[in-house]
């Protein structure tokens, strides 16, 4: 496939470079030609210098034979008009913008339907998401939904003394009657999909399939902490916490919310009369104290300086048994969290990318099925796909034992989800015809069931 | 300096040049000669291949640095590799010899040692004129196109063995652009052969002289050049040079019916203005001088050599040292012209001349209004400011490099037209020169430290001079 990208920032290299990987021709349009410079000296993409709303550099990008049209500078207004020229050149053209305006994302179906757009993207409504996902389940360093919120995959790291720590996954499987798999460990920076024997030891990062009751029940066995936070702190009142106080409060929790600027913590308690809004300097650790920082249930750090966040999460971690979860604006800091030990980091970028990666994925149709969520594990290496089935006479009524010898070298069928019914799938079982199938694996760039095959 | 990259790279493409040693040995066995020379030379490319490619590099990162390097290292290797053939066959027992007539092959320069080229074997004048075609696109591009690399490694060679002062992809890919390039040139250069056994040219010739004119090389399969072709086989040669001295972004627009584009190109404008003034003054001048017979004769030959010279091929049909000054003078200056970049011709460039003349243009602005602000445009677009600095730098060492080879040339005593001529002529991938090292003449009269600095000048001069004088740079082999 074709695909234009206007804006080459964070999250417009880190697409390019997904894009280029799974083997697409990829054009980026940028004004600042020495960002596109070094770009295009890491990733192989054709630079256009030039305004992205302009239709003859557009044209330079090669809009006439373009497939798919991504806005995503940092100007809303931008990436809307550019989205509204391109697609006055092709019908076919689907269109992606970056809008990030609480103001106009409220509009959002009003905007895509009027303006023609295929799809818009908030990364702060996005990140805000995650993060609530992950106050739900203080538990988990970090969780993805698929088949509508049925079934989740969850990351969780074993400590000593856990029930499971030091056993099989064999074992597990035949001691507990829960139905769930475990389908990635993440051992000193490798990444394994285990085997059977495989035995779990302290400090693994383990990813498991389930479904939402089963996680549920798996957590409370393993007597970690299984309910939502109740109360939460955030420090930084910018977009992200904007979004996530609306659905925190939403939820009947308690928020506290500690933001420097004062006009703009008059319009955030204008808008939620029902969280406290604080005035203050939330890196200030007196401050955060005194703000309860001891005895609350999650704290958030959310300013717009990420090392200012990770001060504040780390030194959270040490007086707090709160559930820390931090946002990092920058996208090369991956290797680096894992070294903090805080709880959960939350990549607003790499969630944007990533998300319009995976629509890109679905849009190349293959044969015996397509994307239906893409979710990347662990510096990317690791894909989780969950993958519609059509009728595939390779594939689809085979049962896995035979099909087992024929799939790529480290794939896994973690499970099958069949109407309301959750498989994890052994031998016996096969893949019909409408199912969703979730697919671990290490290869990048499968958009359809059938290339799980070798 | 990542070291393990540049050495993976060089393995490979003399793995490359190893299975394109298919192509002289296909000639040897049509014709009944020896296929040992190529066997060997493909067995010695082989296993230094092996040992060079063992495994691959960790960090497939190929930053411009090692992009430089490993492109003037590679052609280096290709230079006494692929003059194998020269010694097991016996053509030559000098290695300045077989050297020189390498490089001249691979750098498509064209300039000779051997002064009766008829007598070697068929598939040792296959081997020469392969060779100009390989060098003409450039062996790296050719490896781009078939192996994928990752990130921006490509656009780091592809930078390093293009001639120009400005190349970018032609598609997003730069694997793509590369496959493209030598689509494009395939196919032309088919083209070129089945036009010429059309016109009843022997099939060998057809395809040496094809190849030498497609890499804009010009080693002849024939004592006497080019002149005992009919006239009709000359214009179609003509015409064929010329076309390939075009930018190939040019065809590439053409083929994606973008006319707007390509005849938006300046330098492609620039350089048929050049050809067709250079073409009317040497006619009139010949005719004048009364060389000629018909007028229709001296515009042929005229023809010929502007097409010939402009885009460094060196192909000749008579002996241009009969020519009057004048002629003389306008062959020497289109010498130093050249053709378009991204073809595969050789000299300064006309873009590069036309960015000067165009920076030369503002200077005078400047001086009348010495606050005035002004960008040079190229094509419409206003161009990078760095692309003028380079093109400044470029030619000051450009010429700095000439002088230096022009007095280390005249150690060897021959009259100043042979010697300023001999590395004008090599230096821009030309072939012939004038005096000794004329049309009719060759190179093999040269001592042998002209023949290494010669064959140095045609290295720098088809690598566009940076990438060999990073290799004489000591920041380059620092590791920070």
């Amino acid at each position: 496939m074709n695909a234009l990208i206007v804006g080459c920032g964070k999250v417009g290299t880190e697409l390019a470079r997904t894009l280029v990987n799974d083997g697409h021709n990829v054009s980026v349009v940028d004004t600042n030609e020495k960002a596109l410079a070094s770009v295009s000296e890491a990733i192989d993409i054709f630079p256009v210098p030039g305004n992205g709303a302009d239709i003859n550099t557009l044209r330079d990008a090669g809009i006439d034979t373009a497939d798919i049209f991504i806005a995503v500078s940092h100007s809303d207004e931008l990436n809307l008009l550019a989205c509204l020229v391109a697609g006055s050149v092709s019908e076919r053209l689907k269109t992606i913008a970056r809008v990030r305006n609480p103001l106009y994302s409220k509009e959002t179906d009003f905007l895509k339907s009027k303006l023609g757009l295929s799809k818009i993207i908030n990364p702060e409504l996005a990140a805000a998401a995650e993060i609530y996902k992950l106050l739900q389940f203080p538990a988990l360093s970090r969780i993805d939904t698929f088949a509508e919120e049925r079934a989740a995959i969850f990351t969780m790291s074993v400590t000593a003394g856990q029930s499971i720590e030091g056993k099989s996954l064999q074992e597990i499987g035949s001691e507990t009657d829960y139905n769930i798999l475990v389908c990635a460990v993440e051992r000193n920076g490798e990444v394994t999909i285990p085997s059977g024997s495989f035995v779990l030891n302290d400090g693994d990062e383990i990813s498991v399939v389930a479904s939402m009751s089963q996680m549920k029940m798996f957590l409370q066995t393993l007597g970690l902490r299984s309910e939502s936070a109740k109360s939460c702190l955030i420090t930084g009142g910018g977009t992200i916490a904007y979004y996530l106080t609306d659905m925190l409060l939403k939820s009947r929790r308690q928020v506290r919310l500690i933001e420097i600027n004062e006009g703009r913590c008059g319009m955030l308690s204008e808008a939620f009369p029902e969280a406290e809004i604080i005035h203050g300097d939330g890196t200030d650790k007196s401050f955060l104290l005194k703000q309860g920082l001891k005895y609350v249930d999650a704290f958030v750090p959310l300013t717009g300086i990420d090392e200012e966040n990770i001060i504040s999460a780390t030194y959270a971690k040490n007086v707090s048994e709160a559930k820390v979860i931090t946002k990092i604006n920058r996208t090369d800091l991956n290797d680096v969290m894992d070294e903090l030990h805080i709880d959960s980091a939350v990549f607003p970028k790499l969630i944007c990318a990533d998300s319009i990666a995976q629509y890109v994925r679905a849009q190349s149709m293959g044969l015996g099925g397509h994307v239906e969520t893409l979710y990347r594990y662990l510096d990317n290496r690791l894909e989780i796909l969950e993958l519609i089935a059509n009728d595939d006479p390779e594939l689809t009524d085979i049962p896995l034992m035979e099909l087992g010898s024929r799939l790529k070298d480290n794939v896994l069928i973690a499970c099958i989800i069949r109407g309301d019914s959750f498989i994890i799938p052994s031998g016996k079982n096969v893949i019909r015809k409408g199912d969703s199938v979730i697919v671990v694996t290490t290869h990048s760039g499968i958009s359809s069931l059938h290339e799980i095959l070798a | 300096m990542e070291t393990a990259i540049v050495i993976y790279i060089i393995g490979l493409a003399l793995a490359i040049e190893g299975v394109l040693m298919a192509v002289p040995a296909l000639c040897a066995l049509v014709y009944g000669e020896s296929l040992m020379p190529f066997l060997w030379t493909a067995i010695i490319c082989f296993l230094i291949a092996l040992a060079f490619t063992r495994k691959r590099p960790d960090s497939g990162f190929l930053f411009s640095r090692e992009g430089y390097v490993a492109t003037a290292l590679t052609w280096i290797a290709l230079a006494f590799t692929g003059m194998l053939p020269f010694l097991f066959s016996g053509s030559t027992t000098s290695l300045a010899d077989a050297v020189f007539e390498t490089v001249s092959g691979y750098t498509t320069t064209g300039s000779s040692i051997f002064p009766a080229v008829e007598e070697l074997p068929k598939s040792i004048l296959m081997w020469r004129s392969f060779m100009h075609w390989i060098g003409g696109m450039g062996i790296l591009v050719f490896m781009l196109a078939i192996v994928p690399f990752s990130g921006g490694t490509q656009m780091n060679i592809m930078r390093a063995e293009s001639p120009g002062p400005s190349i970018s992809k032609i598609v997003p890919r730069a694997q793509d652009s590369a496959a493209i390039l030598y689509k494009i040139y395939t196919v032309m250069t088919a083209g070129l052969i089945i036009t010429l056994v059309a016109l009843r040219m022997p099939v060998f010739d057809a395809i040496c002289i094809s190849f030498g004119a497609a890499g804009t090389g010009g080693f002849s399969v024939l004592n006497t050049g080019c002149a005992t072709y009919t006239v009709a086989q000359q214009i179609v040669i003509t015409v064929g040079m010329a076309a390939f001295g075009v930018n190939f972004s040019f065809y590439y627009f053409l083929t994606i019916r973008k006319l707007g584009l390509a005849i938006a190109m300046e330098e492609v404008r620039w350089y048929f203005i050049i050809i067709f003034a250079a073409i009317a003054l040497i006619s009139v001048d010949l005719i004048r001088a009364g060389l000629y017979a018909s007028g229709a004769m001296a515009v042929k030959d005229a023809a010929f050599h502007v097409s010939s010279i402009i885009t460094t091929t060196g192909y000749a049909t008579t002996d241009c040292n009969l020519w009057p000054n004048l002629s003389q003078g306008i062959l020497i200056l289109l010498m130093f012209i050249g053709a378009c970049s991204g073809s595969t011709g050789g000299g300064i460039k006309v873009s590069r001349l036309l960015i000067m003349a165009k920076a030369y243009k503002r200077e005078l602005a400047v001086a009348l209004h010495p606050n005035i602000i002004k960008k040079v445009h190229m094509d419409g677009k206003a161009m990078d400011e760095n692309v003028l600095r380079n093109t400044g730098a470029y030619l000051f060492i450009y010429f700095v490099i000439f002088t230096a080879s022009v007095l280390i040339v005249s150690l060897d005593g021959f009259d100043w037209l042979t010697t300023f001529t001999s590395v004008a002529s090599t230096y821009n991938n030309i072939g012939p020169g004038f005096g000794v090292v004329g049309t009719m003449g060759n190179f093999s009269e040269l001592s042998d430290l002209s023949k290494w600095v010669l064959s140095l000048d045609m290295l720098i001069g088809r690598l566009e001079i940076f990438p060999i004088m990073l290799l004489f740079t000591k920041n380059t082999w620092r590791r920070f």
